[in-house]
């Protein structure tokens, strides 16, 4: 878990902004968020629904174009490239989708579906049926789907063998980095276990990088190097997993880990009460997103909004109350 | 004595592909005031239970092969359709799993509570409207807002919708599927709060149906695993989240990765729930057991007592209690 310094970084995301106009005004669904991901290195990024993580990955990948912000890829900025330069980029970067049941197209079998990418990007003409075949049942002995499954449609397998039909699409192209965008949330818990470890070894393996986004946080914590916690579009918090939930600083992380249940039934949850539910991302006024939902809201906080501040080498957070504990040397690559 | 008392239920599903097994043998007993968790996966027969006790089996499909439920002494499954629309509601009660899909769009949530109300007290429709003001300010909604629609509400908004449904006729039991499954963590911290103090102010049992072994741990006093449309262990929540005895229920705490432990690969189950058509003779876990012997795949285990009103259905605790017979 140690931040190694001979980590090079992948993905270095700044000032990101994804806006959306509807009826009823402004929609901030990514406002402002910074971070960035080392290679091999796994991001998880949780919150509730609606807080905006499913399109800070999207956005990321130009799945929707960003209202402001830069994506650098290896150092390239990604918003800058065109049509074609982006389809080259896309072979690196992949995203496997929440629901297997719904991002699979019926009327393709399993190798239409893991050779359409492939086909796409000009890995194979569609007319070298030979290299094609052998490229999928490589990736399908990758993923674990047994060979026989190869002309089956989707809906004649279950939900965990779909979910490895959506890896095997995204790692088809030998990509670097993928958006995993809640890939087991969908599934059982036995077959959620067995993706997760899947997921794992393929990153061992193939030295992938991941941005994990899930609502589950005990699944963030078991993979993540390091744990975003995202509160209507903002970062609120940032850290390893030990600084997130041995050492959760911002009151909304901390209301999440409280509202957990352990499975034990000897501990008892004590949770921190939060006032009513997600408020809307619509024309967001001053002050901290949260402070309306915040039992120690304090003036200040409805006033103006908070910066990030970094409480521990690599741990930052967004909150009025929260002091600087790192003197001077509190010099983070995220706060500006 | 038990409360509801299932006894040998079988249910069966007939579809054009075949006969699905749902259900195949299961026994359960609610004691007055508690709350009996009932754990699984997808397809172990779950919901399939609820329905049956509520008498909402699909009737071109479902068929019940065998099996009693007493519910104050007298056997839902032989009630007449009269008769069960009596019980229904005002006795037992059904929070279903997605408030998304369960409320009428086009009805307001007001007009839903006292439809329930209306069917089984002899009230004018003033008085019903009364009292889901009542209701839902019982779930924590403004009464103001008895004339919105399910539209106006959130997610938890309307699942406390769907609870005060539930609640508005007192049931004394009441079965909540998944309820908080489609919700997020901190709301379903705030509506299965709610669902405890409720339940102790109107002393009414529970069935608590989920996948959540966390959600189990902090809200039941029983817990049933099933697995196959079979009851595979059950006992106190201490006993069996301490002292568990069946291979399947090791298998699925091995499985999730828990926030208090550092665990660095999970321990899955191995392979899949068997087809529900074509389920194995002997020990339905059989096929992905690492125990599993030539004896559990051709004899059917029966639960056998492995502490105080503790039971699993496995040959490995045969040495240590008595077989239930």
């Amino acid at each position: 878990m140690m931040e190694g310094g001979a980590k090079k970084e992948l993905l270095r995301v700044q000032h990101l902004k994804k806006y959306f106009q509807t009826p009823a005004g402004l929609l901030y669904a990514v406002d402002d968020v910074n971070f960035s991901i080392n290679q091999g290195d796994t991001l998880g990024v949780v919150g509730e629904s609606g807080c905006g993580k499913s399109t800070l990955g999207r956005t990321i990948l130009r799945l929707h174009e960003p209202t402001s912000g830069e994506v650098l890829f290896d150092g390239v900025d990604i918003m800058r490239l065109n049509k074609a330069q982006m389809k080259e980029k896309r072979k690196q970067m992949q995203i496997i989708f929440q629901d297997p049941y719904e991002s699979l197209n019926p009327r393709l079998t399993v190798s239409q579906a893991i050779q359409a990418p492939m086909i796409i990007q000009g890995l194979y003409k569609a007319s070298d049926k030979e290299g094609l075949e052998r490229r999928t049942l490589e990736m399908m002995d990758l993923v674990g789907l047994a060979r026989r499954l190869v002309n089956t449609y989707p809906h004649e397998l279950d939900g965990g063998r779909r979910q490895r039909i959506g890896i095997a699409r995204a790692l088809a192209l030998n990509p670097r980095f993928i958006v995993c965008d809640e890939p087991v949330s969908a599934l059982d818990v036995s077959i959620q276990a067995q993706i997760l470890n899947l997921m794992q070894d393929l990153q061992q393996e193939l030295g992938l990088t991941y941005m994990f986004i899930t609502h589950d946080l005990s699944v963030v914590k078991h993979l993540s190097t390091q744990i975003m916690v995202m509160y209507l579009g903002q970062m609120v918090e940032m850290g390893t997993p030990r600084q997130i939930f041995e050492n959760p600083c911002h009151p909304y992380t901390k209301a999440l880990l409280s509202a957990i249940p352990i499975p034990d039934p000897a501990k008892k949850m004590e949770r921190i009460q939060l006032h009513g539910e997600l408020t809307s991302p619509i024309n967001v006024g001053p002050g901290c997103r949260f402070a309306k939902r915040c039992v120690y809201a304090r003036p200040e906080c409805f006033a103006s909004s908070s910066q990030l501040k970094e409480v521990e080498p690599g741990h930052v957070v967004a909150c009025h109350l929260v002091e600087h504990t790192v003197d001077e040397a509190g010099a983070s690559g995220l706060s500006e | 004595m038990a409360f509801l008392d299932i006894k040998d239920l079988q249910v069966d599903y007939v579809t054009e592909d075949g006969v699905v097994h749902a259900l195949n043998g299961v026994d359960l007993e609610v004691m007055e005031g508690e709350t009996l968790g009932l754990v699984g996966e997808t397809g172990a027969g779950k919901t399939t239970l609820a329905k049956c006790i509520m008498g909402l089996l699909p009737q071109r499909t479902g068929r019940i092969r065998s099996g009693e439920i007493y519910y104050d002494g007298k056997d839902l499954l032989k009630m007449s359709l009269k008769e069960m629309q009596k019980i229904r509601g005002a006795h037992i009660a059904m929070i279903f799993q997605d408030p998304m899909t369960s409320l009428n769009p086009v009805l307001t949530v007001g007009d839903q509570i006292a439809e329930a109300v209306q069917n089984h007290e002899n009230c004018k429709r003033d008085e019903a409207m009364k009292r889901a003001e009542e209701m839902l300010e019982l779930v924590g909604i403004p009464a103001e807002r008895a004339g919105d629609y399910p539209h106006q509400f959130s997610g938890g908004m309307k699942q406390r919708v769907v609870i005060a449904i539930a609640l508005a006729c007192n049931p004394k039991f009441l079965i909540a599927d998944e309820p908080t499954t489609a919700l997020d963590v901190t709301i379903q911290a705030q509506v299965l709060e709610m669902m405890q103090d409720l339940k102790r102010k109107f002393h009414t049992s529970m069935l608590l149906i989920t996948h959540d072994l966390g959600v189990v741990a902090q809200n039941c006093d029983r817990v049933a695993v099933i697995y196959a449309g079979e009851v595979v262990e059950y006992g106190g929540i201490f006993d069996v989240f301490k002292g568990m005895r069946h291979p399947y229920t090791k298998g699925l705490f091995s499985s999730i990765p828990q926030i208090q432990n550092e665990v660095t690969r999970l321990a899955p189950i191995p392979g899949m729930m068997p087809d529900p058509m074509d389920l194995p003779e002997g020990c339905k876990f059989c096929t992905r057991c690492q125990h599993a012997t030539q004896r559990c795949r051709e004899e059917h285990p029966q639960l056998v007592q492995v502490g105080e009103g503790h039971w699993a259905r496995c040959f490995l605790c045969e040495q240590e209690g008595k077989v239930k017979e």
